[in-house]
């Protein structure tokens, strides 16, 4: 009986205790706090180490680049820098000036030896560093990364707040290198003396955050950086990234409150926008959306295959359906918005399934099996829309759903045979976009595997040319080339980003290359 | 026998993490102790165990259930007012009810996030379903018996390797080895049958080794033995046979099991791929919708439910049925 | 009894070589190459080779196995891939979570579960015990990532009284521990039972009736102490298996658990990571099977002889 009556008032203790603990709701604290979640935890926090949007996100609130954007422009200002550097005629030397009494969060002066030893860093054979295509225009950087130098010859230290780099060739896009968040300055003599992985997870720098505690799988929590340059800022004391894996939890937490930043998931937008409740920022991202032939496949090898694709998509009908009619339809590879495009200089490539089908038709099949892989474990709805449009014209597309590693290999050894994918610029210039995807030593880890000695020739001759409308024209006859006659891409879409925030907070930054930065973000009345 | 698993009772069963099984059961174990349900006269207790299923009105409910789901599955080309496949990008997500844009009748249960008919998507779901259930039922009665009844018969060495490697098997977490393996064969309906198969199958693997131990000292063993028939004859002629209770109902119990694994397998993405429409891929659909658009996830929802629940009080009865100890 | 204890610990030992052994192979067969996996958008050959060698990958595969195990036995997992965390320590991090979840949600599991077992039991065929046993049924024939949502939108949403996801105190495991709990409340109130029915039909029990003994006494005095032997070794069994991480429940709550860390684990082909958190579930689970044998052993002699 004892057992009997122990188990009833446990089950009785129970059925009280479960609805009071509604009794001490909603804590939410009026702190100075942001909330704000990534759907994963951070592999760590060295900015060189890794290229995900995560990682330049917290890059920019914890660490300075020597130049930045201004505001949610395009335009470049100094951000570590005292000045824009000043370049020689010849294109080759860049002469710098940083501000005096920038101080890491350890309190330790950034000076010249700390930007050495970044690039160093980055370029090292050996080294941690991921994107060493920031740094290898420098002059003497194929050496360091090849091991045969260890000092970085194009690099010269003139005093502690000035320096000069000289390039091996004259390059237009190098300064907008040095924005990209993985080119942030990097603490060198606390690098040195605490290691590389203790550094990815205690990191210190001069952003306007610092680390303050990490949870694995929980929370990374960012204070104010005491230390920062900027006067006034940050305005906030610190931000909380909670790591919540499913978008759909998140989007609860962030009607809840309990959040105060949250991307707009298609279901939610009409919702969201339409409640008033929160504010929606939107903003137009360099990107392009598109559907990347592999040219070494054999089934896609006749271009009027390819164009048949083109002509049987009803882009259209996707924006406005699918994608809600978030973005625009693109006509060029190359983001319109970066200087040097212009979209209505081509006609895109309308529906018209009748044309695919005697595209077809013409190429000899009448019915063709065709695979496109895609990254992740379910198909974009995109890519089902596409599948039935294609079926209509006579194409049967298999779907291959692959996860990011084997997606990622698969890609790199250019097996890849179609593939719906997007590009966010790393900084604004077609090359950005077409050399990485089309030159020949380029395409096959990108699976394109496009080959066409007159377009290498051109993106060779448009990276060393610095008149802006010769480099414009040259770009424009790329689109040509490869979007219109090689057919080696479709441009589907150039999508809209939205970032819905809780009213009460002001100050985001959403910029084009869709790194945001909370650094002037405050509260409430607080800070204005 | 050497250092074998000491056959408690109880050690057959396992649990998943999630509360629910993949395969060998939960709630609803068979519980049979070796050679309690020894049919050494096949029908008569065949005979009885119908009546006493027929009198077991919730399993009777199951099995209606059941046979009507199988017809379903069967005539789903007929049933299913439109293609599962066809699009109506327009039309998407549209509440029960709304007109079809192309004149064929109304979405009765609305349209799903392509705009695709949902009624339509659950008819042909319950194909998959009941794939996913019999197929890896399937292999897992093909491995787990012949491997169980190998250890069980012959014992010694032999039993002690297989015994061994069921061990291992059990000693991974159950979603966690049927998630490796998709990975390692790629998301598709296909490989989730052969993940939920090669994952199950030690529990039915214990089932009949206990079973065969407990009947090959049995005087008509025996008295087969006697008559030199080969040990092939002996197994599959006289001890599997009456075995088949109990594997029956593991394998009825094992069928929504199955059902439930490829949902979970599907809610992480890695189950059947689109356009194919399984319920567990649908509600993995649904899942960006779930408060805007409830009824989108509902119906799928609805659908596993009242099909694993009809298997469970089907199998339920079966093992009621057949084990009459209990229910006398 | 000391002599079956080491038996069954050394039986132990081929089974986590083995566990080892198939991860180990499963992990090697699966496409996609831990380095391409962890650089983004560039992945440059010299690099690849390089990271290759200092991780190891270079060597032949059964050079990495051995290795993997020598240092295993030391009890070191060696370092994530991803994170450069020992894997250890990341096990050791997300363990306190899984323990958490599964303390609570066997405690719910119990209440519920040996309460509604005795009361069906003791009111055979009344309403309760039917009505009880169909919807224990028919709770666990839905899919328990679909019952968390609807529990999530209906508490956290909105009546809002319970947080919907997160790992923030003991209110952020109350909806967790209902949810997993209840599925295990169904199994224990079944097999309670059961267990029960069939030890009242016991002759000791028929005795204990027999001298006019009150019902209730005969029940909990007599028959509960015996027919909750084999509920205490599933339940040892369960939390054997609740112990190894619920994926699905602490997916969508956001639980930072064991299920999660092998999650992350496969989806970033962080090796180390991988196998250092199959073998830790592994051991949890052959240990709570060691627990319970033994417990069983020692609560019915007969076991020992076999």
């Amino acid at each position: 009986m004892r057992k009997f009556r122990f188990a009833l008032v446990l089950f009785l203790v129970a059925l009280v205790l479960i609805p009071l603990g509604g009794c001490g709701q909603t804590q939410t604290a009026q702190t100075n706090i942001l909330h704000d979640y990534f759907s994963q935890d951070p592999p760590g926090f060295d900015p060189q180490a890794d290229t995900t949007l995560m990682i330049y996100s917290l890059a920019r609130e914890l660490f300075s680049t020597l130049v930045r954007y201004k505001g949610n422009t395009l335009e470049l200002e100094p951000e570590l820098l005292a000045e824009m550097p000043t370049i020689s005629p010849d294109g080759l030397t860049y002469t710098f000036k940083l501000k005096q009494g920038v101080k890491f969060s350890d309190g330790t002066e950034l000076t010249s030896k700390d930007v050495k030893f970044t690039m160093e860093r980055m370029l090292m054979k050996g080294g941690v560093g991921q994107s060493p295509w920031l740094f290898e225009p420098i002059k003497g950087a194929k050496e360091m990364e090849d091991g045969t130098a260890t000092e970085l010859a194009g690099f010269k230290i003139i005093d502690p707040y000035t320096f000069e780099i000289t390039l091996s060739y004259p390059y237009a896009p190098f300064i907008e290198y040095l924005a990209v968040p993985s080119a942030s300055i990097l603490p060198a003599d606390y690098i040195t003396k605490v290691g590389n992985d203790e550094f990815s997870n205690h990191p210190i720098g001069t952003g306007p955050f610092v680390l303050d505690s990490w949870t694995h799988d929980t929370e990374v929590v960012l204070k104010k950086n005491p230390n920062y340059f900027e006067p006034g800022l940050p305005k906030l004391d610190g931000i909380d990234y909670r790591i919540i894996s499913d978008d759909a939890t998140a989007n609860l937490e962030f009607e809840n409150g309990n959040l105060d930043v949250s991307s707009i998931p298609s279901a939610k937008f009409d919702e969201w926008t339409k409640s008033g409740k929160y504010q929606i920022l939107e903003s137009t991202p360099l990107n392009t959306y598109y559907l990347l032939f592999n040219m070494k496949n054999h089934a896609l090898k006749d271009v009027r295959v390819r164009k048949a694709i083109a002509y049987a998509i009803d882009k259209q009908k996707i924006l406005d359906t699918i994608l809600l009619g978030h973005g625009t339809l693109a006509t060029t590879f190359v983001t319109p918005g970066i200087p040097g495009v212009d979209p209505s200089k081509f006609p895109g490539y309308p529906y018209d399934p009748e044309k695919a089908k005697q595209l077809l038709h013409d190429a000899g099949v009448d019915h063709l099996s065709l695979e496109i892989w895609q990254i992740g474990s379910t198909p974009p709805d995109v890519v089902v829309a596409i599948q039935q449009q294609l079926a209509e014209v006579g194409i049967d597309l298999k779907i291959t759903m692959m996860d990011r590693a084997a997606f990622r290999q698969a890609r790199a050894n250019g097996q890849v045979p179609m593939n719906y994918g997007n590009w966010w610029a790393d900084f604004p210039d077609p090359d950005n976009y077409m050399y990485t995807y089309f030159h020949s030593s380029q395409s096959k880890s990108m699976s394109s595997n496009y080959n066409n000695p007159k377009v290498d020739q051109l993106l060779n001759e448009a990276r060393t040319t610095t008149d802006p409308a010769k480099r414009a024209a040259i770009y424009q006859q790329l689109e040509q080339i490869i979007v219109y006659d090689d057919v080696a891409v479709v441009p589907l879409f150039h999508l809209k980003d939205y970032l819905a925030v809780q009213p009460d907070v002001h100050g985001v930054i959403m910029h084009p290359t869709g790194v945001n930065s909370y650094r002037a973000v405050y509260k409430g009345n607080q800070g204005q | 026998m050497g250092t074998t698993v000491p056959p408690t009772k109880y050690n057959t069963r396992r649990q998943t993490s999630n509360g629910f099984s993949l395969f060998r059961r939960t709630a609803l174990e068979s519980d049979t102790e070796p050679g309690r349900m020894v049919l050494t006269k096949g029908t008569g207790l065949w005979v009885d165990s119908w009546h006493r299923l027929k009198k077991n009105r919730p399993a009777m409910a199951g099995l209606a259930f059941i046979i009507i789901l199988v017809v379903v599955a069967l005539t789903a080309p007929l049933l299913a007012p439109v293609s599962p496949y066809a699009q109506e990008l327009d039309l998407r997500l549209a509440p029960p009810g709304t007109p079809r844009a192309d004149g064929h009748g109304v979405y009765i249960l609305g349209a799903d996030h392509m705009g695709r008919d949902i009624l339509s998507r659950i008819i042909y779901g319950s194909r998959i379903s009941l794939a996913v259930g019999l197929v890896s039922e399937f292999i897992v009665s093909v491995i787990g018996i012949t491997l169980g009844a190998i250890a069980g018969y012959y014992g010694g060495r032999v039993d002690n390797i297989i015994m061994r490697i069921s061990d291992i098997m059990f000693a991974f977490p159950d979603l966690l080895f049927a998630i490796g393996i998709m990975f390692a064969l790629g998301p598709s309906i296909f490989n989730v049958f052969i993940a939920l198969g090669v994952v199950g199958w030690a529990g039915m693997a214990r089932l009949v080794r206990s079973q065969v131990i407990a009947l090959k000292e049995m005087d008509f063993v025996e008295a087969a033995r006697a008559q030199g028939l080969s040990d092939w004859m002996i197994v599959t002629r006289h001890i599997l046979p009456n075995c088949l209770g109990p594997i029956i109902v593991s394998i009825s119990l094992g069928i929504p099991g199955a059902i439930m694994g490829e949902a979970g397998l599907s809610f992480l993405g890695l189950g059947a791929q689109p356009p194919l429409a399984s319920w567990g891929s649908m509600i993995y659909d649904a899942r960006p919708y779930f408060t805007t658009d409830p009824l989108f996830s509902v119906f799928p929802g609805i659908a596993i439910m009242l099909t694993v629940f009809a298997f469970n009080l089907f199998g339920d009865g079966l093992r009621d049925a057949l084990d009459p100890r209990l229910k006398s | 009894m000391l002599q079956f204890i080491a038996r069954r610990i050394l039986a132990t030992i081929p089974v986590l070589i083995g566990v080892t052994l198939i991860t180990f192979i499963l992990v090697n067969v699966v496409p996609g190459d831990p380095i391409t996996a962890m650089m983004e958008k560039r992945a440059d050959p010299a690099t690849v080779a390089k990271l290759r060698h200092e991780y190891g990958l270079d060597a032949p595969l059964y050079l990495q196995y051995l290795r993997f195990l020598g240092h295993a036995v030391e009890g070191d997992l060696g370092k994530s891939f991803r994170t450069k965390q020992p894997v250890t320590q990341a096990i050791m991090e997300h363990f306190p979570a899984t323990v958490k979840l599964a303390v609570s949600s066997m405690l719910v599991a119990l209440i519920l579960g040996l309460a509604v077992g005795i009361i069906s039991a003791v009111k055979q065929y009344s309403w309760f015990d039917h009505g009880s046993m169909i919807l224990a049924l028919a709770g666990i024939s839905a899919p328990i990532f679909w019952v968390a949502i609807m529990l999530q939108i209906l508490f956290g949403m909105y009546w809002k009284v319970l947080p919907i996801s997160g790992y923030t105190g003991w209110r952020s495991m109350v909806l967790p521990a209902v949810v997993l709990g209840s599925r295990y409340a169904a199994s224990i109130a079944r097999l309670t039972r059961s267990s029960l029915l069939e030890t009242t039909r016991q002759d000791y029990v028929r005795t204990a009736r027999a001298k006019g003994l009150s019902e209730r006494v005969v029940i909990f005095k007599h028959a509960l102490k015996n027919a909750i032997i084999p509920v205490v070794t599933v339940i040892g069994l369960q939390i054997g298996g609740l112990l190894t991480g619920a994926i699905l429940t602490e997916s969508v709550f956001g639980i930072p658990g064991l299920g999660r860390l092998a999650i992350d684990a496969i989806n970033h082909r962080d090796f180390p990571l991988i196998q250092g958190t199959v073998l830790f579930t592994a051991v949890i689970y052959v240990l709570s099977n060691l627990v319970v044998d033994i417990s069983y052993a020692y609560l019915d002699p007969r076991i020992r002889l076999e």
